[in-house]
C-alpha cells in the first residue's frame, strides 16, 4: 500500500488498496452467459448500466467475463467500492488510479490538490470530464456500488454521470437499486438495467454449469428441479452443485432438497461442509473469521501447517474462495458464503471464535497490517492489545481521510474501559474537533493541541500538570503524543512557577514538534520559551526564540497559535527597545489568545502586556489588562502561580500573602508523607508505582505551595498546617 | 415530530425460506419462528440503527424480505 505524506494541517492523500482495482480473475468453472453478456451491449444513447441483484446473483463474475470480452476493443476501468469509499477522497483517489491503469495518460492534468478537502466536485470532476471527452471510448465498472451510502461520494458519482461525455460508460453493480436518479435517465433512454430476473440461472444455463464445467453427470430431470427450487439465483445452485460433489445418491439428494422448506442456504451450508475432507471443512470453518486469506496466515490462525497447498486446491474446486492475485497468494471468500461458514463456526465451535481471533490479531500486527489487527483484537475481546494499537495507529489512519474507522473502533470497547483509559481518551479527544459533524471531512494531522485542550481541564492547571503527567507515563519518547505531552507538562509546570522545567519540557516539545511535524505544538513551545527568556533576562536568547517561533508559524500557516507566538514576538521587541512596534504585535496576538486561547493562556498574555504597558508609561491601559486578566483567571478552578503574578503587578496595593493552608493534592500529600522518611525519591516512586519524574515534579509542586526550598523545610511547614 | 430513531420498539420480520436456529445469532434478541416455508423474526429492536442492520444481514445472505412491521412502541 503507497504512503503517502503532505504538509501538516492538510490530510494526506489516502493510501491506495490495490486489490479494489483488480477484476475479478477468469474462473473455470464459470459459464458463460451469452444472453446476457449480449444485454449487456447498450445502444449509444446509453450512459449509465445498472446491475441491481441481490447477494450471490452472479452480478460480479458476470461483469468480470464482460470485462475480458471487451478489454480488447476499448479500455475497461474496474473499482469494487468498500465502506471506506463514502469519504469521496478516497473514492476519488482509487477511481481515478483504476481509470489511469486502463486508460495510460489520463488525469495527468489533475493536480494533487484538487483530491483534498472536496474539491473534487467542483475542481477535479470538470478536469476529468474535459480529459475524458478527448479520450474516445471508455467503460468504468463499479462494482459492490452498495457499499457506498453516503450522499457526498454519491452525487460525485450523479455528477460524473450527467456531465461526462457520450464516450463514457458506467457500469454499477449493486444487491440494491443505487439512490441515483434512475428515473430521469429511465424516461430518456440513457439508462439500461439488469436485475435479478435477468440474472436468474435458465435450466439450460444450470445444466451447463453443472454438467459441462462441474462433470457432476445430472440427468436434465434433476437440473431443472434444482433450478425450480432455488428460483435459478446462482450462488444457491452453486451451493448445490458443492454439495452433489461428495453426495453418492444424486437422485435422493434432489428429492430431499426439492422435498423441504428448509431455505436453500440453510439446507446447503451443512450438505457442501459435509462434502469436504474434514481438514478443508476445518480450514473454511474456521479461516471465516479473516477478511482475507493466506497460506501462512491461516496456518498461524489455525495452528498447523499446510494451508498455503489447501487454499489453491480448494479455489480450484469452489467458487466461493476468489483469489485476489495471481500468484496464488491472496484470497477470500464470497461474502455471503462467509457469512453462512460464520454462521455455521458459530453454531459448530463458537468456543473457538476468540482464540482465532486472537492469533489472527498477533499475524497481522507482527505483519504490519495494524488495522486489520486492531479489528481481530477487539472481535476477541482483547482490549488491552487493542488499545496498544489504536493509540499508535490512529492518527495515521484519521489523517488519511478515514476516521470513521478510528471512530468505529473506539465504539467497539465497552464505554467504561474507554472511560478509564487515558490514551484511549487521547484518541477520542483528538477525533473531536474533526468529527463534529462531517464524517468525510479529512482531519487535521496535527490534532495535538486540540487533543489536550479537550482531554486536559481547562482553567485547571494542577489536574491538568497531573493529567499530563499520566499521559507521559503511558506515551513513551517514541508516541506520536510525545510533542504534546511533553508542551502540557511544561506549560503545567510555567503555570506553577517552575520555569527551569518548564524550559526543559518546552524545549523538548519543540524538539518532537519539529520532528513529528506538529506546527502549532513547536511554535507555541518556542514562543513561550522565548517568554522565559524575558524573564531569566536573557535578551538575545529571547529573541533568538521568538524569531524561530515566528518563522515556524508563518511557514506552516498555523495561525491559530499565533497568539503566544505574537506575544512573544512583541516582548522581544519591547525588550530590545521597539515598544511602537512591540505594543500592536502583542495587542494582535492576545486577540488571537481571546478566541482561541485558554483563560490561563490569556492571562498569561495580557500579564505580560501590563508590564510592558507599564514600563512605557501607559498606566490606563496596564491596568485595564491586569483587570481583564484578573478576570480571565476568576473563571479557573486552579491557577497556578497566576494569581501571584497578577499581585506582583499591582502598582499600589499591599501585597497579601496567602495565609491559607495550602490545598495539596490526594497524590502529594501521600508523596509528602513518605518525604517524612528515609526513602529517596526514586525508592518513593516504586513505593507508590510511579516514575521518578512524577515523584520528582510532585515534590517540587509540594515545595512550592508550601513556600519551602528542601525536603526538610517542606516536611517542616506541613507540620506546621497539619498537614501530615 | 422526530424521526424515530430512538425509539425502540416490537417489530415482526418475515424472510421466505425456513432458516435453522443457528441464524439467530445474526438477529441477536429476536424470536425465531418457522412456519409454512417462511421464517418469522420478532422481538424487540433497540432503534432504527439496529432494524437496519438486521436488514442489512437479511440482504447479505440473498434473502427474500417479504415484510417488516412495528408491533408496539415503547412509550
Amino acid at each position: 500500500m503507497a504512503r503517502t505524506t503532505g504538509p501538516a494541517g492538510r490530510a494526506a492523500s489516502p493510501p491506495l488498496v490495490v486489490t479494489k482495482l483488480d477484476p475479478p480473475a477468469a474462473r473455470e468453472q464459470t459459464v458463460v452467459r451469452e444472453r446476457l453478456l449480449e444485454r449487456l451491449q447498450p445502444g449509444p444513447a446509453v450512459r449509465l448500466i445498472v446491475v441491481a441483484a441481490p447477494a450471490g446473483s452472479g452480478k460480479t463474475t458476470l461483469l468480470g467475463m464482460w470485462r475480458e470480452a471487451e478489454a480488447g476493443s476499448r479500455p475497461v476501468a474496474w473499482l469494487t467500492l468498500e465502506k471506506e469509499d463514502n469519504d469521496p477522497v478516497v473514492l476519488w483517489a482509487h477511481a481515478l488510479e483504476a481509470l489511469r491503469q486502463a486508460c495510460p495518460g489520463l488525469g495527468e492534468t489533475l493536480s494533487h490538490e484538487s483530491l483534498d478537502e472536496g474539491r473534487i466536485a467542483d475542481l477535479m470532476l470538470p478536469q476529468l470530464v474535459n480529459e475524458l471527452s478527448e479520450h474516445g471510448d471508455v467503460v468504468f465498472i463499479l462494482d459492490d456500488f452498495d457499499r457506498v451510502s453516503s450522499g457526498a461520494s454519491r452525487d460525485t458519482i450523479a455528477w460524473l454521470i450527467e456531465h461526462a461525455p457520450p464516450t463514457f460508460h458506467l457500469i454499477l453493480a449493486s444487491r440494491n437499486e443505487p439512490g441515483l436518479p434512475l428515473g430521469t435517465l429511465r424516461a430518456r433512454g440513457e439508462l439500461l438495467e439488469v436485475r435479478a430476473h435477468d440474472l436468474r440461472f435458465t435450466a439450460d444455463e444450470a445444466e451447463a454449469l453443472l454438467n459441462e464445467r462441474l462433470e457432476l453427470g445430472l440427468a436434465r430431470a434433476d437440473v431443472e428441479p434444482l433450478v425450480e427450487r432455488t428460483e435459478g439465483w446462482a450462488a444457491g445452485i452453486y451451493l448445490a452443485a458443492l454439495s452433489l460433489c461428495g453426495v453418492e445418491d444424486r437422485g435422493a439428494f434432489a428429492r430431499e432438497f426439492g422435498g423441504t422448506n428448509r431455505h436453500v442456504i440453510d439446507f446447503l451450508v451443512d450438505e457442501v461442509l459435509d462434502a469436504h475432507s474434514p481438514e478443508l471443512r476445518a480450514l473454511m470453518l474456521r479461516s471465516s473469521v479473516l477478511e482475507r486469506l493466506s497460506g501462512p496466515l491461516c496456518d498461524a490462525v489455525l495452528e498447523r501447517d499446510g494451508s498455503s497447498e489447501q487454499l489453491v486446491e480448494l479455489s480450484r474446486s469452489n467458487l466461493f474462495l476468489v483469489p485476489l492475485d495471481d500468484r496464488n497468494e491472496w484470497f477470500r471468500f464470497h461474502r455471503l458464503f462467509a457469512q453462512l461458514l460464520r454462521v455455521e463456526l458459530a453454531h459448530r465451535e463458537p468456543e473457538l471464535v476468540p482464540g482465532l481471533h486472537r492469533r489472527a490479531y498477533a499475524w497481522h500486527r507482527d505483519h504490519g497490517f495494524p488495522e486489520q489487527a486492531i479489528d481481530h483484537a477487539l472481535e476477541a475481546g482483547a482490549f488491552a492489545e487493542g488499545t496498544e494499537l489504536i493509540s499508535t495507529t490512529w492518527d495515521e489512519v484519521a489523517a488519511g481521510g478515514r476516521q470513521a474507522m478510528v471512530a468505529d473502533w473506539l465504539g467497539r470497547f465497552p464505554p467504561e474501559i474507554v472511560r478509564e483509559s487515558p490514551r484511549l481518551l487521547l484518541v477520542q479527544a483528538g477525533l473531536a474537533p474533526s468529527s463534529g459533524g462531517r464524517p468525510d471531512e479529512p482531519a487535521s494531522a496535527d490534532a495535538g493541541l486540540e487533543t489536550l485542550r479537550a482531554a486536559f481541564p481547562w482553567g485547571d492547571v494542577g489536574s491538568g500538570y497531573e493529567a499530563a503527567l499520566r499521559a507521559a507515563d503511558a506515551q513513551g519518547p517514541g508516541s506520536p503524543f510525545r510533542a504534546a505531552v511533553c508542551w502540557s507538562l511544561a506549560l503545567g509546570s510555567y503555570n506553577q512557577g517552575d520555569l527551569t522545567t518548564a524550559d526543559h519540557w518546552f524545549a523538548e516539545a519543540a524538539e518532537a514538534g519539529e520532528r513529528d511535524e506538529r506546527w502549532l505544538i513547536a511554535a507555541s513551545a518556542l514562543a513561550y520559551r522565548s517568554l522565559i527568556a524575558c524573564e531569566n533576562g536573557e535578551p538575545t536568547e529571547q529573541a533568538r526564540l521568538a524569531g524561530q517561533a515566528e518563522n515556524l508559524a508563518h511557514d506552516h500557516d498555523v495561525d491559530r497559535v499565533k497568539g503566544e507566538v505574537d506575544v512573544a514576538v512583541g516582548a522581544s521587541l519591547a525588550t530590545g527597545g521597539r515598544p511602537d512596534e512591540a505594543l500592536p504585535v502583542m495587542a494582535r496576538g492576545i486577540s488571537v489568545l481571546r478566541k482561541f486561547g485558554s483563560p490561563l493562556d490569556l492571562a498569561n498574555g495580557l500579564l505580560c502586556e501590563a508590564r510592558f504597558l507599564r514600563a512605557v508609561g501607559r498606566d490606563d491601559a496596564a491596568a485595564s489588562a491586569i483587570e481583564e486578566a484578573e478576570q480571565a483567571i476568576e473563571t479557573c478552578r486552579d491557577p497556578g502561580v497566576l494569581p501571584e503574578r497578577l499581585e506582583a503587578l499591582r502598582p499600589s496595593r499591599p501585597s497579601r500573602r496567602r495565609a491559607v493552608t495550602p490545598e495539596l493534592t490526594e497524590r502529594e500529600r501521600a508523596v509528602l508523607r513518605m518525604l517524612n522518611g528515609p526513602l529517596s525519591e526514586r525508592e518513593i516512586g516504586r513505593e507508590l508505582y510511579l516514575s521518578h519524574n512524577t515523584i520528582h515534579s510532585h515534590t517540587k509542586s509540594i515545595y512550592r505551595k508550601l513556600g519551602a526550598s528542601s525536603r526538610r523545610e517542606a516536611v517542616k511547614l506541613a507540620r506546621t498546617h497539619a498537614i501530615i | 415530530m422526530g424521526s424515530g430513531a430512538v425509539k425502540s420498539a416490537t417489530y415482526r420480520l418475515a424472510v421466505r425460506g425456513e432458516l435453522d436456529e443457528r441464524f439467530a445469532y445474526l438477529f441477536n434478541g429476536l424470536d425465531m419462528e418457522r412456519t409454512r416455508g417462511r421464517t418469522v423474526l420478532t422481538g424487540q429492536v433497540i432503534d432504527q440503527a439496529q432494524l437496519h442492520g438486521f436488514i442489512e444481514r437479511i440482504e447479505e445472505l440473498g434473502l427474500e424480505l417479504i415484510s417488516v412491521e412495528q408491533l408496539e412502541e415503547e412509550s
